[in-house]
């Protein structure tokens, strides 16, 4: 009690009302991003807890109303995948983005910090824009939202349409983070290009920021495509226009094309960050420079680039012609090279190191074993024959949460465990950081591994009832995520009480060599006393020519 | 949305704040990035007419009948009249870009003044042209005709309406002795890039929709 | 270690990796349902060459972090770095070049099989195609030796119409060795035409047609699964395909339809 006493007097009383309000401070943004996608990312996990429930069974018979009629799960899963996407990883990697950019290339704040707050006041009108949907028939057309399925107007008991308000509120929602999620690009942009200390040249940036500027590429260039999409996707809905309805000569597969041109690369947005991070943890905790900085760098850059030209492979049913299913086949693929790169390269960079295993080592490590899992199954799924055999199963549910769960989540946790002492001053506690994890890693695999076969065996996704056949692996799918949302009672505890009276952290706990670990935990308000000096490069372990070098051989 | 977003970076750019956010720029050393920022938002604005172009054309390929059987043509002379006062007034704005430069506020004034008239007559043009079609009972609703024509040429005329607002706000602020000058001018800088974005938008446009129709 | 030894057990732990991944992407059978067609043949075999290169990687890439796991954790009391190594050109020109190579012998080899199962289905990719004019057209004209099934489908079921017959029926049953060519329609929403015994599966979309070939091999009862999201009951979309013999397929066609497809299952067959 008195360690927390202490903590507030030396702080202004009205400190912690400053999350709470439309701060410009780009650390206190960065955190209320992280904290409201994190609550945001309970809920999301609330819902499929809910989804794994009803899949116990083979039957419809949890999410249902008294008819026996399942549009509830629909809802259920449509925003879920809503609130993973668009209200946790994407607004989580921006909340790290926020807190890093400016203290890693020693910057006082970012660009523009008003817009900045804008950007992160956006997010919590979306969410309630979207999860109040619930209050009326929540949209049950799936995140993708395909017309025609998404333009059908919900019926009322007597079979009269009603209003699609489900649906409007999801657009509204999505439209609103879109718009977030771009401003919040142009400030990491023109941070990142204009705002680094003299002299640190592109190739003396850290890592993520490398990813974060091809991932601010892509937010800015792709986001507005789907806005385009939505809001004709809107007027269908309510002013009459017929752009994507057949009925009157309107082109459902176009919005498919528009749909994914902003999609496919939304994957690179909520993974590309967390490439960055894990370039980050590994070097520090394996005290070693990172294996081959430029060809992750590069790598970083040509994922966004190939990410534009990749969107059809999740049209290879949809009629798409030959021509167009080939070429789209062979840019999927060729991705998995610098894609392949960085996992090389990770591994590079732990071997022969001098491995600390800390619970944020564990996820970074836990990281590299678990994307590699989708990355094949995502090469698997380039290749057109192999795709329409499995597109719209559980196997692709498999390899997309062994991406974005196994890959971004893991790198969230992993980016916590690291830099929670840099953003609040205090540590996580160790020991339950490493029950944090291997519970994660046991429920995920536990989870995930067997949508694999259930997909390649013939059980497609967004099902309420499946063929009995399936019921032994889905049972066990559904344990594995219980557990998975057991997983995070020890961190959210774990958290909270650190935040509070956890030990206290000095400047440098892990002896990093990037800028932010130079100016003291929580960095003040101005990020450093004084203007940082690059003594060494982000990744310099084990020369001795540097200040903060912990050499000795 | 995209669209309510412009006014903001004006804010940040032009109101009070200007004065502490330079103080704070020479304190600090850092330049002015809101020039750059802005540039990247109106990349990312295109694109959002990209998408809509794209689909148009999408539409337009597989389209075996355009326009319709029953809906009007469009006119060709009004819309051209309305181009040529369009770019011409990027041109008008150029000017009033080039007198801050050396100075000359009133030559602003006056500049700004009548790009704003020119937006302004394009937008009546718009929207009699708009008044006779919906009279002809060619609507939003006219099928995929109809969708896009409305969409697009709407989508344009909102930013248009922006451009407009943007325009007189700078030329209000004008009118305060030395809110802009030579050194400080990024209002002007950035209704006048905005303008000619809109401009641009509407070259393609209308290329795309009343000369290869 | 010397480095002759060490040396040794690399290239004794790479074969083993390879030996495990070839056994078991060539036994991934159990990962698939019973391949019902000519096109399931094909496609299962890019599949386990998939499976074993991924198996490889897969145990590569494990096995090089539990390795570093044990072999490389700090040891107590030692606060010092390891040696800086920031790169290795060699090495990252290896680990560049080899998947480069791998994604293309993929591509051309994924190329191949949706060619082959094109020879297989007389034309048209994959068996699948769509009617749309902007897009180059699969003009699959039929031989005259194919059954041509109308497949309808709507919220929440499917109903399949033969040749010579106006009728729609609920039960789509098919004659093992002859070709079948679908000609899909949907009256509402978006659905998905998926048998995965077939391995093949195609979005039956409003507004246009949409084709499917294939060749069943395998006489039985398959699910025919809807595969794409269309509405509250998507999941409950599941009907049955049945395979016959052609001679059982005749007399069915007979009796339940009243059509005379019967002498020309067999008598086409015969041809062969």
């Amino acid at each position: 009690m008195q360690v927390t006493q202490d903590s507030f007097m030396q702080e202004p009383p009205q400190d912690w009302r400053r999350y709470f309000s439309f701060c410009t401070d780009h650390k206190v943004i960065g955190i209320q991003y992280l904290v409201t996608s994190f609550v945001l990312y309970l809920v999301g996990g609330f819902l499929a807890m809910l989804i794994r429930a009803e899949l116990m069974t083979a039957d419809a018979d949890v999410l249902v109303n008294a008819d026996g009629d399942p549009s509830l799960y629909n809802g259920v899963f449509t925003v879920h995948a809503t609130i993973m996407i668009f209200l946790w990883l994407i607004p989580a990697l921006g909340g790290f983005a926020n807190f890093l950019i400016p203290l890693m290339i020693g910057a006082e704040d970012m660009a523009f910090p008003r817009i900045n707050a804008v950007a992160f006041w956006m997010i919590p009108p979306g969410a309630v824009i979207l999860l109040s949907s619930f209050l009326f028939g929540a949209p049950g057309a799936g995140w993708t939202a395909y017309p025609p399925l998404s333009l059908q107007s919900p019926v009322n008991g007597d079979g009269v349409a009603m209003f699609p308000m489900g649906m409007t509120l999801w657009l509204v929602s999505v439209i609103i983070l879109g718009t977030s999620s771009i401003l919040g690009s142009l400030n990491f942009l023109t941070t990142i290009w204009e705002m680094r200390i003299k002299d640190m040249g592109i190739w003396q940036m850290p890592l993520f920021c490398w990813s974060m500027l091809a991932t601010s590429i892509i937010q800015m260039l792709a986001t507005p495509v789907l806005t385009g999409a939505l809001i004709l996707l809107g007027l269908d809905l309510l002013a009459g226009t017929t752009f994507f309805n057949p009925t009157g000569g309107g082109n459902p597969v176009l919005y498919q094309h528009m749909f994914w041109f902003y999609s496919h690369p939304a994957v690179y947005i909520m993974i590309l960050p967390a490439f960055g991070m894990i370039s980050e943890i590994l070097p520090v905790h394996a005290r070693k420079p990172i294996f081959g900085y430029r060809a992750i760098a590069i790598s970083s850059m040509s994922i966004a680039l190939l990410g534009f030209i990749v969107w059809a492979h999740h049209m290879f049913t949809s009629g798409t012609p030959e021509w167009l299913r080939i070429f789209f086949m062979i840019t999927s693929m060729i991705i998995a090279v610098p894609t392949g790169i960085k996992v090389f390269s990770w591994l590079a960079t732990i071997w022969g190191g001098k491995i600390r295993f800390t619970s944020a080592m564990l996820f970074a490590m836990g990281f590299v074993s678990m994307f590699v899992v989708g990355g094949l199954s995502g090469v698997m799924l380039a290749s057109v024959p192999v795709d329409i055999h499995v597109h719209d199963t559980y196997f692709v549910v498999a390899h997309l949460h062994y991406v974005l769960f196994g890959g971004s989540v893991f790198a969230v946790y992993a980016g916590i465990y690291h830099w929670f002492p840099k953003m609040t001053g205090r540590f996580l506690n160790e020991f339950w950081g490493k029950v944090h994890f291997w519970l994660t890693f046991i429920g995920f695999n536990l989870c995930f591994l067997p949508m694999h076969k259930l997909g390649l065996m013939g059980m497609p996704r967004r099902v309420a009832n499946y063929d009995p056949a399936f019921v032994d692996l889905n049972m066990i799918v559904s344990v594995g995520g219980f557990l998975l949302g057991i997983s995070t009672l020890p961190f959210v505890v774990n958290a909270a009480y650190s935040w509070i009276k956890g030990a206290k952290s000095p400047a440098n706990p892990w002896q990093g060599l990037t800028l932010e670990w130079t100016t003291a935990s929580p960095p003040p308000v101005e990020n450093f006393e004084r203007p940082p000096v690059l003594t060494c490069g982000p990744y310099d372990y084990g020369h001795a020519d540097h200040p903060d070098a912990v050499v000795n051989h | 949305m995209q669209t309510s977003n412009e006014p903001l970076f004006n804010a940040t750019a032009t109101t009070e704040t200007a004065e502490h956010e330079s103080a704070t720029a020479v304190h600090h050393g850092h330049p002015d990035h809101r020039l750059f920022g802005f540039t990247l938002f109106l990349i990312s604005e295109g694109m959002l007419f990209v998408g809509l172009f794209v689909a148009y054309l999408a539409f337009r390929a597989v389209a075996t009948e355009w326009p319709p059987e029953g809906l009007p043509e469009l006119e060709f002379t009004l819309p051209f009249i309305n181009t040529l006062i369009l770019i011409s007034s990027s041109f008008v704005i150029h000017q009033a870009e080039g007198l801050i430069k050396k100075n000359d506020i009133q030559g602003v004034r006056l500049w700004l003044g009548i790009t704003a008239f020119m937006g302004a007559v394009f937008l009546a043009g718009q929207a009699y042209e708009y008044s006779i079609f919906l009279s002809e009972g060619f609507t939003l609703q006219s099928g995929l005709y109809g969708g896009t024509f409305y969409v697009l040429t709407g989508f344009h005329g909102l930013h248009v309406l922006i451009g407009l607002i943007m325009i007189l706000t700078v030329l209000a602020r004008s009118l305060k002795p030395g809110h802009y000058s030579a050194q400080k001018h990024f209002g002007i800088q950035a209704a006048s890039l905005y303008w000619h974005f809109v401009d641009v938008v509407w070259i393609v446009l209308f290329l795309l929709l009343y000369v290869a129709r | 270690m010397n480095a002759v030894t060490f040396r040794i057990i690399g290239v004794v732990t790479g074969l083993a990796v390879i030996a495990i991944s070839v056994w078991y992407g060539t036994n991934g059978g159990w990962l698939l349902p019973v391949e019902g067609s000519t096109e399931a043949a094909l496609i299962d075999q890019l599949f386990r060459a998939m499976l074993v290169i991924s198996t490889i990687i897969f145990l590569g890439v494990q096995g090089t972090i539990l390795y570093s796991a044990f072999a490389f954790g700090k040891k107590k009391g030692d606060e010092t770095d390891a040696l800086p190594e920031h790169g290795n050109v060699n090495l990252e020109v290896f680990w560049t070049a080899v998947p480069s190579a791998l994604v293309l012998w993929l591509s051309v080899y994924s190329y191949d099989v949706t060619n082959q199962v094109v020879a297989v289905g007389a034309s048209g990719g994959l068996g699948c195609s769509v009617d749309c004019p902007m897009i180059l057209q699969n003009t699959a004209a039929t031989t005259g030796k194919e059954l041509v099934i109308n497949v309808i489908a709507q919220q929440y079921g499917w109903t399949f119409q033969y040749p010579g017959s106006k009728e729609e029926v609920g039960e789509m049953r098919v004659p093992k060795g002859r070709e079948v060519y679908l000609n899909m329609v949907s009256k509402d929403v978006i659905h998905a035409f998926w048998v995965p015994q077939f391995r093949l599966k195609q979005d039956v979309i409003p507004g246009r047609i949409t084709r499917l070939k294939f060749t069943a091999t395998t006489p039985g009862e398959y699910p025919l699964v809807c595969a794409e999201l269309c509405g509250a009951y998507h999941g409950a979309m599941r009907s049955n395909v049945f395979v016959d013999e052609p001679a059982e397929f005749d007399r069915w066609a007979e009796t339940e339809l009243g059509i005379k497809t019967a002498q020309q299952t067999q008598n086409l067959l015969a041809q062969k």
